[in-house]
């Protein structure tokens, strides 16, 4: 669809760049996941930690990895934590792969890739912990800053491009450098400041609100100016593959970002591993977009978004409002009738799950009319249909009618009815264009 | 900019250090920050270096919050044939094994031949032990506000002949350390000298032995497994320590239990009389360990406002709240001078002197630091004991507060204030 796609397998000094760049990056964040694996090896096995205990007396930057290991195997985070953080980063880092096989000329694929590696090096806790386990070298802390400022904004930039490649709005590149120029700004500036003890919450920054507030706001603007099914499919996905990552973003830095800066410098160079906890609950969350980027670009069951957006949100409130229920009844219970335990515990898990059915519907009914007008549309023009069905007898309305519905329930890109008649067949064809959303 | 110029100084190393001579080179640590707890260790490892003339020794230091320096010279081997009977007593049963009053003689010579890098009695860094020093002949500057010239300030190759040879203070460059490199000349003469650090005393020391070209010398791995092989010694009654102490079971010295007892510290577990308390640094009651642990012992910890909370602090210490960025306890100004950081010593925030004791009291030093708001900086100063002391604070405010101790900068812990 872009200009790379189209002008064929030619190489150019961009792709060469591309390329080298992007082998550099991954080897290097792959050698500071392999540290963190030494680690955990070291861990287990006592003769290599006793030979990394040896070499870690001598000189030169040999004696430095081999410290950094002996020390993380001291201090490992949890097996479920270094678990679901090998996981993360071997996905992201295959995801890139996949997506480069794929995609590899598209620019918006080639952003994402970088930046998924990128994220596979810095949200990994155990590496991350292990290549701080020493205070770090001025030259190590510039490598770590870069690689992350490196990952924030090719994450952002693919978040913004994503999916046709170009800079929204359509403005004069001027413009647009004017636009964007204070966000990379930032961007750099803040990853300049970061140092041990602040960059948990630096990077919450960058990618709990500047990434994905960047991507989420040119997103929303492409879902309204979308043109085709497509565009506006890809946008939705995305947009709302943000909003968690928004959420935990700001609820973290607003609930303990003043406390992290009150006590950075107080940290600060004295080599001390900051805490961590608030990115072992954004990581998960933030798993989403590389996944929904990644099923955007390839176009993998792009039309399934809206169902699968709907769904959680409709069950998220249903737990959430039974739950409630639950626990009233329960303090109802308690305050009304002095027995205790069992009964009022009976009677209100009894009272919760019944409310749970009719609950959904409610909740979904509202959803449906608040955020998703064409579903809740589409079962009363179905039911408008049926019901005209009865009254229509010119067939040529009724096809009509039958389009109308069609268009309107399932939105089609066109529409085609194949009509068997007396005298042969008789056709209409309808190509959907337009904002789909009137 | 600072951040890239160290990037391409680290480029330029590695890219020197790749076309380097056929020369050798030997690593010696001062001091070791231990893999498993914060600590400082008061040795060199290993204490003894081999090389051939040509070759360079490179004393590598980790910042564990302890100045040191690493001092030789024709003066210093003198001090170390004087000080051979009291290196056996030493071996045998540590500081405890020498004789209380330090011998007439090794006063005198020390203070007509050698320097200190720092006096106790003025608290001030002494200029002509603190800056670097390197003489043919003759001993450095007898006034100790007088530093040596700058052209004796400029470091020769090591030849074993320099009558005064003193690193002065290896100054702090981040917390990941620093280097002090002796290249031995080319035509040194074979044998073997002494070095030691100028601020913790001749016990801090080794020996570093110059052979004949004709005989080999040990290679770096077996030096690296000598040095291996100290610190885990050292380190082991340490890691016992340390592994107790955070579980809440430190075993009570037996010289101690009587003054602990009384100052309601002690409980008994299976037994045994166990510290009831928190812990500002840790150390052995173990002649043979010149290492101590720097950490705060919980890490974390919940109170109430206006409790009375009491430290045992082993081995010389600050408790500080609000703490400034990390500073080191002695630092070199342009013009070379060598100057203390006042901010350790002084009390800060309200909090009162701390108290001192005499040189033959082993009792342990009580301190009451009285009470804090929970605003701005606070410290108690630095706190000295003779065995050990209890330290106690009050916190009038509610809140989240950062403790640390302003000499070693492992020495961090959190407090969570509840009314
Ligand atoms: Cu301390």
């Amino acid at each position: 669809m872009t200009a790379e796609q189209s002008d064929g397998a030619r190489w150019r000094v961009r792709d060469v760049m591309f390329w080298i760049f992007f082998v550099a990056y991954t080897v290097g964040g792959i050698l500071v996941l392999a540290q963190g694996v030494g680690g955990i090896w070291a861990h287990l096995s006592k003769p290599f930690l006793a030979s990394l205990q040896l070499k870690e007396l001598g000189t030169g930057y040999g004696a430095r990895i081999a410290s950094r290991m002996a020390r993380a195997s001291f201090q490992l985070p949890s097996p479920l934590s270094i678990a679901f953080g090998y996981a993360f980063s071997f996905f992201n880092i295959v995801l890139a792969l996949g997506l480069l096989w794929l995609r590899g000329r598209d620019r918006t694929a080639r952003l994402l890739a970088i930046g998924m590696v990128g994220t596979a090096g810095v949200f990994n806790l155990a590496a991350q912990s292990a290549y701080e386990s020493l205070p770090l070298l001025g030259w190590e802390s510039v490598a770590q800053t870069g690689a992350a400022v490196v990952a924030a904004l090719t994450y952002a930039f693919a978040l913004v491009l994503f999916a046709d490649g170009h800079l929204v709005p359509r403005w004069r590149s001027w413009a647009l450098a004017v636009l964007y120029a204070p966000f990379v700004a930032i961007i750099v500036a803040l990853a300049l400041r970061m140092q041990e003890a602040t960059r948990p919450l630096a990077i919450l920054i960058f990618f709990g609100l500047a990434v994905p507030i960047a991507g989420a706001a040119a997103q929303a603007y492409r879902f309204r100016r979308a043109t085709t099914q497509v565009e506006y499919a890809q946008a939705r996905l995305l947009f709302w593959a943000l909003v968690p990552s928004i959420g935990i973003g700001a609820w973290f830095v607003t609930t303990q970002g003043s406390h992290l800066i009150a006590t950075a410098a107080q940290t600060a160079g004295r080599g001390i591993a900051p805490d961590l906890t608030a990115l072992r609950i954004f990581m998960p969350v933030f798993l989403l977009v590389p996944i929904a980027l990644f099923a955007g670009l390839v176009r993998f069951r792009l039309w399934d978004i809206d169902r699968v957006v709907n769904r959680t949100v409709v069950y998220g409130l249903v737990t959430g409002a039974s739950l409630g229920l639950y626990f009233a009844v329960l303090v109802l219970f308690h305050r009304l009738i002095p027995i205790k335990g069992d009964f009022s515990v009976a009677v209100s898990t009894i009272g919760a799950m019944s409310a749970f059915i009719p609950l959904r519907r409610r909740i979904q009914d509202f959803i449906d009319r608040r955020f998703y007008r064409q579903r809740y549309d589409a079962q009363q023009t179905i039911e408008t249909f049926s019901s005209r069905l009865r009254d229509q007898l010119d067939l040529e309305a009724l096809a009509f009618e039958l389009r109308g519905a069609t268009v309107r329930t399932m939105q089609p890109s066109h529409v085609t009815l194949l009509l068997k008649g007396d005298g042969g067949t008789m056709e209409w064809q309808w190509t959907y264009r337009g904002r789909p959303r009137e | 900019m600072k951040k890239v110029l160290l990037l391409s100084a680290a480029v330029a190393l590695l890219a020197s250090s790749c076309v380097g001579g056929s020369s050798n080179t030997r690593t010696v640590l001062v001091d070791f920050q231990h893999e498993q707890f914060a600590s400082s260790f008061l040795n060199y490892f290993p204490n003894r270096v081999s090389v051939h003339p040509g070759d360079t020794v490179v004393f590598r230091q980790t910042w564990s919050g302890e100045p040191h320096s690493v001092t030789m010279g024709t003066y210093a081997d003198r001090y170390a044939k004087l000080l051979a009977p009291f290196f056996k007593l030493f071996a045998k049963g540590g500081y405890a094994a020498l004789p209380q009053e330090e011998p007439k003689n090794i006063k005198a010579y020390e203070d007509k031949y050698l320097t200190n890098m720092f006096d106790e009695n003025s608290n001030k860094p002494d200029q002509n032990g603190a800056q670097p020093c390197f003489l043919s002949r003759g001993v450095a500057p007898r006034n100790v506000n007088k530093p040596c010239s700058k052209a004796n300030q400029k470091q020769p190759d090591f030849t074993g002949r320099q009558s005064y040879y003193n690193s002065g203070f290896i100054p702090y460059e981040g917390p990941s350390g620093d280097t002090y490199t002796v290249k031995v000349s080319s035509n040194a003469k074979p044998g073997t000298h002494f070095f030691y650090c100028n601020y913790h005393g001749p016990f801090m020391s080794g020996f570093l032995t110059i052979a004949p070209r004709s005989k080999k010398v040990p290679s770096q791995t077996t030096v690296s497994e000598a040095a291996r092989k100290e610190i885990d010694k050292q380190a082991a009654p340490l890691l016992t320590a340390f592994r107790q102490a955070t579980k809440g079971q430190f075993v009570v010295p037996q010289d101690s239990l009587d003054s602990v007892e009384q100052q309601g510290f002690v409980k008994t577990v299976n037994g045994k009389p166990i510290f009831d308390g928190w812990f500002a640094g840790l150390g052995v009651d173990n002649p043979n360990v010149e290492g101590t642990i720097n950490e705060f012992i919980p890490k974390s910890l919940h109170a109430k406002v206006g409790q009375k909370l009491s430290w045992v602090m082993i081995g010389s210490h600050t408790i500080s709240f609000n703490v400034p960025k990390y500073f080191p306890i002695m630092t070199v100004s342009k013009d070379g001078t060598v100057s203390r950081n006042p901010k350790l010593d002084t009390p800060a925030g309200g909090a009162p002197k701390p108290k001192e004791q005499s040189d033959s009291d082993q009792s342990p030093n009580i301190d009451d630091a009285g009470t804090w708001n929970g605003n701005g900086f606070w410290s108690t100063g630095v706190i000295d004991s003779n065995n050990f002391a209890v330290v106690s604070v009050r916190i009038t405010k509610p809140g989240t507060y950062k403790f640390a101790c302003l000499i070693h900068p492992p020495m961090v812990g959190t407090l969570v204030v509840t009314q």
